[in-house]
């Protein structure tokens, strides 16, 4: 570790002149730190708390301590010493206005369970949770720094630095926006591993050779899931949210950015962005926890005026996400949350770079105070746009032309049919269509729409359109991935996207609803003939899962062919005859195969068009 | 164009409740207008043939009241067609330097609506100055056939693959809703991993199926 010279520091914040929002700025600490000062080797580090034979500290309104201002990898190893803010407790423990933080020891004292798992019963310990760090006989904590092994399950540095910048990222919060809701001292907890007795692998999680387990991550926990897990352990409940860090080889309480993010988690709440997807008119729309995700990686950039988050934690120095990496709707629309939330995270990184910090910030906290559960991207946008125009109408064009760079306020989710494969997209994910048993929507029985539709451009005089698709049974938190049961339906329509509407029941409108043939997990047809729009045009499609698991889409392809293939590949025709073999370059229906498969005359429409008497009053809410 | 329904089973009988939706829809355009005569500055916004608006901003309605969350139902009350929400519960009460926001979720018959809530800002005189809803009119909520505990021994024989009676477990009872269509259900809350996992189970009630697993721990 490298050792230098460092200023003490302290944020605080000042109203503008203009009387106009308050800034926020980096002060230099009144008393810095003397020219000589560095930390002292982690290997001779002094004892944390105060010789017995001494009296007690001074409590000190601003006790010096070492910290890093980013992470060990921004910081290039560098020490930064600062003040941290007065301490509840006159013995120095690390609690103030705004959280209390424990240090998790790999220690006897931890809860214990004793769950049975179908006969095997395990012995399940917690790391024993004890505010350690105390102030040294001067009543600084400039004894304590970063240990020399950084995967110590045990080590007060990481309880410095979650109340340093928990500390920091509540008063950003406060002073910018007025914000209280926070000012709880909310627990936090550092080094969290847990010990299973006998040791087992649970999944990924193998045990270190003492028993314990290492979790590489952190997570905000809402109240109500500690609730859950106390009664585990029949402990008491807790009054208020909390967020936790977890040891593995890498401390992920030094990554300050981590604990912004998990912050911003824990300042939007549960009552807002919470609904994990919503309906909309193109299908399942997954903005909406997304945009928890981003906002809480937005905030902590924004805090640290750098784009990227978890360059220490993450691979390689370069960051777990980089939200100057600007994503777009529909392009890199994902079911999961965090990558999906690069889309709202790296437009509001842009609109930063444009209108500056001071304003963006307030516009996107001022928005997210109205949101709701299921606040849509759609509808974030809007309420932004709002809010620039209530504080400045000429924000209002370059935030909106921020906005179109990435379909932010208008999305049509339908994009191009690309040669897919999930080991070669910058997100390595699949695409995800849910199942009746994941999707979390009551409703949805004869199928279940994907995030994102998909076109085709067909060339006028093409023949046919080949598309592809390999899927597996993504079983997300129960059991284990395995080979897709059910076939996936593709819904078509020519010209626009299919749409939904939602009234006394779910209105899809298209043009036909086909089943390709599943073998090994691949579904393959040449859709042709009144599939494809007449004279050429755009074909959107949709994935429909009838199936109860959720499917995964590892690989899929689309080609247009200037005439009928002869390898045999079904050929759909959606002019009422079934998949057929392709053989001589005949039209589907020339070959007399009856229908098998295909969904538009024997179940697309069900023989019931406009069954639902033109419901139009459906909403497209958020469900 | 051919169109289908894919959710014949919520579809209510021809004609049964049909009718009410252009005049709710009409009623809360109605009231929308009326807001709008008092202030040009007024804009709604709505979804797609939603009955009710969306969004409602350039608001400035006076409202009285003791309490944030008062007020807020005061101009519900005051407008009763605008989102025709007869029940609410309060999720929460935000309050920041210039304004507070209050949630409310709309409940059927006590059971919360899973997701429907409207978020009303009041500025620090008490005017309403926005309104983002996500409620919609129920015309309808297939009854549940499970009780709780039925709805908690499927959620766990779907996560664990057996049952557990003494595996700790929480389990509200909520709807789920789908358009103007509801079902009565679940939700079973339980984890397998402490602290790495809080899985919550949507169990259709009416139907007696799993409709979804999410672990809510935020990463």
């Amino acid at each position: 570790m490298k050792r230098a010279l460092l200023i003490g520091a302290a944020l605080v914040a000042s109203a503008c002149d203009d009387g106009g929002s308050p800034a926020l700025e980096l002060e230099v600490d009144a008393a810095p730190a003397p020219v000589d000062a560095a930390p002292p080797a982690p290997d001779a580090a002094a004892p944390d708390a105060a010789p017995e034979d001494a009296g007690p500290p001074p409590h000190l309104d601003a006790p010096l301590a070492w910290i890093y201002v980013d992470d060990p990898v921004t910081d290039e190893g560098e020490l930064t010493q600062v003040a941290l803010a007065r301490t509840d407790h006159a013995d120095g423990r690390l609690t103030n206005h705004a959280v209390e933080v424990f240090n998790c020891l790999n220690e006897e004292g931890g809860v214990v369970a004793t769950p049975d798992l179908g006969g095997l019963m395990l012995t399940v310990s917690l790391c024993h949770e004890v505010q350690v760090a105390r102030p040294d006989a001067d009543g600084n904590y400039l004894s304590i720094v970063p240990p020399a092994d950084e995967s110590d399950p045990n080590d007060s540095f990481a309880e410095v630095m979650m109340y340093h910048q928990v500390t920091r990222a509540r008063d950003y919060f406060f002073e910018r926006f007025g914000f209280t809701d926070l000012d709880i001292s909310l627990p936090a907890l550092v080094n969290v591993q847990l010990k299973v007795e006998p040791p087992l692998s649970l999944g990924p999680f193998r045990p270190n050779a003492d028993g314990w387990y290492p979790l590489a991550n952190a997570a905000f926990f809402p109240k109500e899931q500690w609730d859950l897990f106390a009664s585990q352990f029949g402990l008491p409940p807790r009054d208020s949210d909390s967020i936790i860090f977890f040891q593995d080889q890498k401390d992920f309480a030094y990554d300050a950015r981590v604990i912004f993010h998990e912050y911003t988690h824990a300042v939007i709440g549960f009552d807002r962005l919470s609904a994990q997807r919503v309906v909309d008119r193109y299908g399942l729309n997954p903005s909406t926890f997304s945009m928890h995700e981003g906002l809480a990686d937005y905030f902590a950039a924004t805090l640290a005026d750098d784009a990227v988050i978890g360059r220490y934690v993450g691979q390689g120095g370069s960051g777990i996400r980089d939200i100057s990496d600007r994503k777009k709707c529909p392009d890199d629309v994902v079911a999961e949350s965090h990558a999906n939330g690069q889309i709202i995270g790296s437009t509001l990184w842009a609109v930063r770079q444009r209108l500056g910090a001071e304003v963006t910030d307030q516009i996107v906290y001022r928005a997210l105070e109205q949101f709701t559960q299921t606040t849509t991207f759609e509808e974030a946008a809007a309420l932004m746009i709002a809010e620039a125009e209530a504080m400045d109408p000429g924000l209002v064009e370059p935030l909106r032309a921020v906005f179109a760079e990435s379909n932010f306020e208008i999305c049509e989710r339908s994009a191009p049919w690309v040669d897919f494969d999930v080991d070669r997209v910058w997100h390595r994910l699949p695409y995800t269509v849910e199942g009746s048993q994941s999707v979390g929507i009551a409703g949805f029985r004869e199928g279940v729409p994907a995030y994102k539709q998909f076109h085709v451009d067909v060339p006028a005089g093409a023949q046919a359109v080949r598309v592809t698709w390999q899927a597996i049974a993504g079983a997300s938190f129960i059991g284990q991935p395995g080979p897709l049961r059910a076939p996936l339906d593709l819904a078509l329509r020519h010209g626009q996207p299919i749409e939904f509407t939602y009234g006394n029941g779910v209105r899809m409108d298209l043009d036909h609803r086909v089943t390709p043939p599943l073998a090994e997990g691949v579904q393959t047809a040449v859709l042709a003939g009144d599939c494809l729009p007449a004279g050429g045009g755009r074909l959107h499609t949709l994935f429909l899962n009838t199936g109860a698991d959720p499917a995964q889409i590892v690989r899929m392809n689309a080609e247009v062919l200037e005439a009928l293939p002869l390898d045999g590949t079904p050929i759909i025709d959606c002019g009422g005859g079934g998949p057929t073999e392709g053989d001589a370059g005949l039209p589907a229906e020339d070959a007399g195969v009856p229908d098998a498969a295909t969904g538009d005359a024997g179940v697309g429409d069900g023989g019931a068009p406009e069954a639902d008497g033109g419901l139009d009053a459906g909403t497209a809410d958020a469900g | 164009m051919r169109t289908l329904v894919i959710v014949a089973a919520l579809a209510l009988p021809a004609g049964a409740a049909l009718a009410e939706t252009p005049v709710a829809r009409r009623a809360a355009e109605a009231s929308v207008a009326a807001l709008q005569q008092r202030s040009a500055a007024v804009r709604a916004a709505w979804q797609p043939g939603a009955v009710t608006p969306a969004r409602l901003t350039g608001l400035r309605v006076p409202t009285a009241g003791a309490t944030p969350e008062a007020r807020a139902r005061g101009f519900l009350r005051a407008h009763p067609d605008l989102l025709a929400l007869r029940e609410a519960v309060l999720v929460s009460t935000r309050k920041s330097r210039e304004r507070t926001v209050v949630r409310l979720q709309q409940t059927h018959a006590g059971r919360p609506v899973v997701d429907r809530v409207v978020a009303i800002t009041l500025d620090g005189e008490g005017a309403v100055r926005s309104v983002i809803n996500a409620t919609v009119p129920l015309q309808q909520v297939k009854p549940s056939a499970l009780d709780a505990a039925a709805a908690r021994a499927l959620a766990v024989r779907h996560v664990l693959g057996r049952d557990d009676a003494d595996l700790p477990t929480k389990v509200s009872p909520v709807v789920f809703a789908l358009g103007t269509q509801g079902v009565e259900g679940f939700e079973v809350e339980l984890s397998r991993v402490p602290f790495h996992e809080h899985l919550v189970v949507r169990v259709d009630g009416h139907a007696g199926e799993i409709i979804g697993v999410r672990d809510e721990v935020m990463h």
